[in-house]
This record gives C-alpha cells, sequence and structure tokens, in this order.
C-alpha cells in the first residue's frame, strides 16, 4: 500500500490510521431480526414469484389446448357428418324433389336416391378401408 | 484481479447453493456477508436501518435469481455493487430531515476485552459519516473490503486515479477530525 501509506508525499505515513479504521470494521453488526427478516421475505418473494409462474404456466397451456382444439372440433364435426345417414324422411323428401326435377314418378325418384346412398356408403367403406 | 478473490469464491459456492435449493440457501450468503454489505451500505446511507433494508432487499432479489451472482465473473464486487446501487435508490427517496446526527442508528458489537477501543471506533465512525459518500464508499472498499484502486474503480465506475485521489482526500480529513477529536491514533 505504497499509495496509501504515503498519499501526499514520503512525509505521510497514514499506516497507523488504516489499521485503526481496519479495527473500527468490525464495530457495527446487523441488527438481530435482519436475518430472520432478510430470509422471510426472501421465502415469500419466491413464493410468489413460484405462484405467478405457474399461473402463466397454467395459462399457457390453456391457450394451447384451446388453440388445439378448433381444429379437432373442426375434424370431429366432419367426420360426424360423414359417419351418419340420412334418415328416411330426409330421403323421401330428396325423392320428391328428384321426381319432381325429373319427371317421373316417386318411386322411381326414391329408388334412385336410394341408388345415390349406396354409391355413398360404398365410397365411404372403400376410404375408410384404404386408410 | 489476477488471482480469484476467496471471498468471491465463497460467494459463489453461496449462489450455487442458493440456486440449487433456492431460499433454503440464503441464510448461508447472509451470515457470510451480511455484516460487511452493512457497514458499506452504512456508509453510503449514513443510516444502518436504511442499508439494512437496502441489504434485505438485495439478497430477497439474489433469493429470486441467483443466477445474477452466477453470471458475474467477480461475484463479490456485484454484490457489494447491487448493494450500492439500492442504498443510493434509499438515499434517493429519503427526505433530508430523516437523516441521522451521531451515531444513534448504529448497533455496535461491544466486546469487555475491546471496551479500551470503543472510543476510538466510535470516533472513527462519527468522523467517516462526515465525509462526502464518494470519499468514504473508497476508504471502506480500501481498508474493509481490502480492495485495490483498480478494483475499486470498477465496482464505482471511476479511474483509477481518481479513485485513489478520493482515498487520500479522505484519509487527510480523516487524520485531521481525529487528531481535533483527541483521538489517539498509532502512527
Amino acid at each position: 500500500m505504497s499509495m496509501v501509506s504515503n498519499p501526499r508525499d514520503a512525509g505521510d505515513d497514514w499506516t497507523g490510521l488504516e489499521q485503526a479504521i481496519l479495527a473500527a470494521g468490525k464495530y457495527v453488526r446487523p441488527t438481530d431480526d435482519l436475518r430472520p427478516r432478510t430470509l422471510e421475505a426472501a421465502k415469500g418473494h419466491c413464493g410468489y414469484r413460484r405462484l405467478v409462474r405457474r399461473v402463466i404456466l397454467l395459462g399457457l397451456a390453456a391457450l394451447v389446448l384451446l388453440m388445439l382444439s378448433f381444429p379437432a372440433m373442426d375434424v370431429i364435426r366432419e367426420r360426424r357428418a360423414r359417419a351418419t345417414s340420412p334418415s328416411s324422411q330426409e330421403i323421401q323428401r330428396q325423392a320428391i324433389e328428384v321426381a319432381t326435377r325429373a319427371g317421373v314418378t316417386s318411386d322411381w325418384g326414391l329408388s334412385q336416391q336410394f341408388d345415390e346412398l349406396r354409391r355413398f356408403q360404398a365410397n365411404r367403406l372403400g376410404r375408410s378401408g384404404a386408410q | 484481479m489476477s488471482c480469484p478473490d476467496l471471498f468471491s469464491v465463497r460467494v459463489r459456492l453461496c449462489a450455487e447453493r442458493i440456486a440449487e435449493s433456492r431460499e433454503a440457501a440464503l441464510s448461508g450468503l447472509y451470515d457470510l456477508a451480511a455484516q460487511r454489505l452493512v457497514r458499506f451500505g452504512t456508509t453510503i446511507t449514513r443510516n444502518q436501518h436504511d442499508a439494512e433494508d437496502a441489504l434485505q432487499t438485495v439478497l430477497v432479489r439474489v433469493a429470486a435469481e441467483p443466477q445474477l451472482l452466477l453470471r458475474a465473473d467477480k461475484p463479490w464486487p456485484y454484490l457489494l455493487r447491487m448493494v450500492r446501487n439500492e442504498a443510493l435508490v434509499i438515499l434517493r427517496r429519503r427526505k433530508r430531515w430523516s437523516l441521522v446526527d451521531g451515531l444513534t442508528d448504529l448497533l455496535t458489537a461491544k466486546s469487555v476485552d475491546d471496551g479500551a477501543n470503543e472510543d476510538t471506533h466510535r470516533a472513527i465512525w462519527t468522523a467517516l459519516r462526515t465525509l462526502p459518500t464518494e470519499q468514504s464508499e473508497v476508504v471502506v472498499l480500501k481498508i474493509w473490503e481490502s480492495m485495490t484502486f483498480a478494483e475499486i474503480a470498477e465496482l464505482l465506475e471511476l479511474s483509477p486515479a481518481t479513485a485513489a485521489s478520493r482515498y487520500r482526500y479522505a484519509i487527510e480529513k480523516l487524520h485531521v477530525k481525529l487528531r481535533a477529536a483527541d483521538v489517539e491514533v498509532p502512527s
């Protein structure tokens, strides 16, 4: 510590003063309650941060689930539509429409509708068999 | 610093333990460094309670983010800087009228064997408090933390020459103040 011992000129020697200051360093100590207070505050703060992190993660997970659910719902809706066959009332209504359009009897229209339905079902079966 | 600072190594070990077991390991860092950080903070805030508040805030932050210390090249100077910054924030927030005269805020360690030196210690602390903060913090870092002027300069973001001259002025003033207070300092 030559620079310290002789800060101004060679005549100044601060070694004694520096030693006295050094000895005074341990004169002040933290208050007794600082340790438990600090540890408690750290525990509370870290616990709060963990809680916030969990809430954010849960929120993100919910968001991802929600985003994935939209295409999944579409697929389910499409599959359900494909899986269900038209009711007899629906077929009769369509048969009447076909007969009116083509100028034939309703029996013939019904027969055509059944043909159409069978073809549709055969196609669907073929597709699911291929998958 | 050419060789790794041993105290920094111990601080880093504490930070590693905190990273492993979170706030449960904070007591190790507290026991290691609290006294030194409080006395450093007290020289900045000139009030031990404010210094302790600064230390508490810093240690809570370290418990939440131990990587702050793990990432630092020199964890001990980094911790000192964290306390200094927090102490300066508190100092800015504090009203001027709340400045404490004397040493009434200090909790002092009294030893039976050291009774004879108590007056000297009190006089030194009182004299230190009369110095401008930028001078007293250099004295604290130089003498109590055994730092070189280069290390002090890095911590306080000064040039080493400025740190040295602040130290010189501070020591000269302390010498005069202690002599005026009739404190016998061995030469």
